[in-house]
């Protein structure tokens, strides 16, 4: 499987927020994009994902192009927005059901995506009464609902701690070993250290700058 | 999964409805008490409270201060005055400081211009700051005490010049007694004035007017007691549900509905049970005693339109202003705001025609036409037709904000 993003552009009023984007992934690679806040990482991956429009470009996988092929889209890819995509006044086990069905959820809790990710200890608690950890764990399990090919996470682990953080990673590492691709856009040093490659989002641009385990280098970059 | 999506809705609305049920009381029970004590004071006919009104001037004349006492023995007329004779100063001083709703100052030669025909007008001061209610009972009273101490006048002149015809020129110290048992006469008391109440409205009587102001105003305050249904506390659900192809409108509409079937529920209940139970009480309401047990369905049916656009309304005001302390705060002056133009608190009439003609155009002012019509069985069909245009494009609004938000 490969994914290619050709040409991407998007302006806001006057101001290009992205300019010609265009890069290739294949299965098995965790991607990192980096870009300082306002670059348009979010951007790029709304409109991977189909939630807002785009000025020009395409995004094709295996030859499909997922702009035009709605339903591929949502098949091919789980996309994990900023913030938490849960409804607080439900239970755990409430907002799952909105992405899984009841057969399909317990599967998953028994030994899936929902178990590795520790959410059979909360599922009947109230998503108010949750950690900031538990409800990321709980959003990336709605997110891959659909068992997806494709992981769009913008940025997932920001404010977590480290038995969170680690517990995600793990879930990525186990998601890319079984041949899925992974974008993820963050600024979070633990989750650089998962990527295959990274990309820089630079006055609209974005160009590969690799990675050798020098933060600092990374840093001067984004600079 | 458009389907999985408004039964979430749904069990979100169940979960959060006895809050929002303990608010809408709450807030209910205030409003109730406070209405219950405004119709009660306006209708209660042997309410003792009396409008203190002050009287100075040139009362000294002996045909003037009977007049006084003659308006002072008129209990059988309910005057809800009292009039109380002072100083100039003493009047200016106790308007300021709110003793007196008002007083009436006697000029010089009143007495003499009543003997001699002439019309020497007496002079009414009132306290501006009054409210359009106080001002214009005021008035009236105020009229009503030049009216009835000129026509005492003419009395106790005709009663003197009688004496004086019959050669007695002495009547001695029960002449006062005279005079006023004459004045008893040519006033005939009880038949001088008929204490007949005029509804302000054409069709709709006061109660009716209230009932439903009322409802309006509940429907206003339950924008408040739902925000814990309408509040947003993350847009990232609503980009999740876009990238899965619930796209804004689906969001939108599902949501609405879910509102307002909640709303209707919960309006629909009490508006059978109270129409059924004011029927069966037969209270002096001719809209409900007129009509039939089911009344109450029939309004909550035709009041649809109007539950339509108020819950648009506040659903739009929660799309606007997103989540927090804020948006309560808005909704509450919208409330006070759009209740007060409305009619909600002081009846419609009170206000100039400018500000009742703009107020009948918003939809609240719609819904309280359509309400008024429905109460009394009648279809309003250009007000349902108004209110679902203002629904349709309050909803549209809110979609296209959804959008904004979700591209952001």
């Amino acid at each position: 499987m490969q994914i290619q993003v050709n040409d991407i552009r998007k302006q806001y009023g006057k101001k290009t927020v992205l300019d010609g984007i265009s890069f290739e992934v294949t299965d098995g690679k965790i991607v990192g994009i980096l870009g300082v806040n306002g670059s348009g990482k979010s951007t790029l991956f709304s409109i991977l994902a189909g939630v807002i429009g785009r000025d020009g470009g395409s995004f094709v996988c295996d030859g499909i192009d997922l702009f035009k092929n709605e339903a591929a889209r949502s098949a091919l890819i789980g996309y994990v927005p900023q913030g938490t995509p849960l409804i607080e006044e439900l239970s755990s086990r409430d907002n799952l059901l909105l992405w899984y069905g009841k057969a399909e959820m317990k599967r998953e809790l028994d030994s899936g995506v929902l178990g590795m990710l520790g959410i059979d200890a909360f599922l009947d608690k109230r998503v108010g009464e949750l950690s900031g950890g538990m409800k990321k764990r709980l959003s990336i399990g709605c997110c891959v609902a659909n068992k997806p090919k494709i992981l769009l996470l913008d940025e997932p682990s920001s404010a977590l701690d480290l038995v969170c953080k680690e517990r995600i990673s793990n879930y990525l590492r186990a998601f890319r070993d079984d041949g899925g691709i992974i974008l993820i856009a963050t600024h979070d040093v633990q989750e650089i250290g998962l990527c295959d490659g990274i990309k820089l989002i630079k006055n609209g641009k974005m160009t590969d700058v690799g990675y050798d385990g020098n933060v600092h280098r990374l840093v001067g970059l984004l600079g | 999964m458009k389907k999985k999506y408004l039964s979430l809705r749904f069990k979100k609305a169940m979960k959060v409805y006895p809050t929002v049920l303990a608010i809408s009381l709450a807030l209910l029970i205030v409003i109730g008490v406070f209405t219950f004590f405004t119709v009660r004071s306006l209708y209660d006919e042997n309410n003792d409270h009396r409008v203190r009104i002050g009287l100075c001037g040139s009362i000294g004349g002996t045909y003037l201060n009977i007049g006084v006492e003659a308006i002072k023995s008129f209990d059988s007329l309910n005057l809800s005055m009292e009039l109380v004779e002072m100083t100039l100063e003493e009047a200016d001083r106790s308007l300021r400081s709110g003793d007196i709703y008002g007083y009436v100052i006697v000029p010089e030669g009143f007495v003499n211009g009543i003997v001699n025909y002439e019309n020497v007008p007496l002079h009414y001061v009132m306290n501006s700051d009054n409210d359009a209610f106080s001002s214009l009972v005021i008035m009236d009273v105020a009229r009503t005490v030049a009216s009835l101490v000129t026509t005492s006048q003419y009395a106790v002149y005709s009663m003197e010049s009688l004496a004086r015809e019959n050669h007695v020129s002495y009547v001695g110290e029960n002449g006062e007694q005279l005079n006023l048992k004459f004045i008893d006469l040519i006033l005939a008391r009880d038949d001088t004035f008929s204490n007949t109440r005029l509804d302000v409205e054409e069709n709709n009587s006061i109660f009716g007017y209230y009932i439903c102001s009322g409802i309006l105003l509940a429907l206003l305050l339950w924008g408040i007691s739902c925000s814990a249904l309408l509040t947003k506390r993350d847009p990232s659900l609503d980009r999740l549900l876009a990238s899965k192809g619930v796209g804004p409108f689906s969001q939108v509409t599902r949501e609405f509905f879910v509102f307002f079937a909640l709303t209707f529920v919960t309006f629909f209940a009490p508006c059978a049970i109270l129409g059924a139970c004011l029927k069966a009480a037969d209270l002096p309401i001719p809209e409900i005693s007129s009509g039939p047990y089911y009344g109450g369905i029939m309004f909550a049916i035709k009041a649809i339109p109007a539950l339509l656009a108020v819950c648009a309304i506040h659903f739009l005001i929660y799309e606007v202003f997103k989540k927090g302390v804020g948006v309560i705060l808005i909704q509450f002056f919208i409330t006070v705001i759009a209740g007060y133009i409305s009619g909600c608190f002081y009846h419609v009439n009170f206000f100039p025609d400018s500000v009742r003609n703009i107020a009948s155009q918003l939809p609240w002012g719609r819904s309280l036409t359509l309400l008024k019509a429905s109460v009394r069985g009648e279809t309003d069909v250009l007000s349902s037709a108004i209110l679902l245009v203002f629904a349709a494009l309050a909803v549209g609004l809110s979609v296209f904000l959804r959008k904004r938000e979700v591209s952001a």
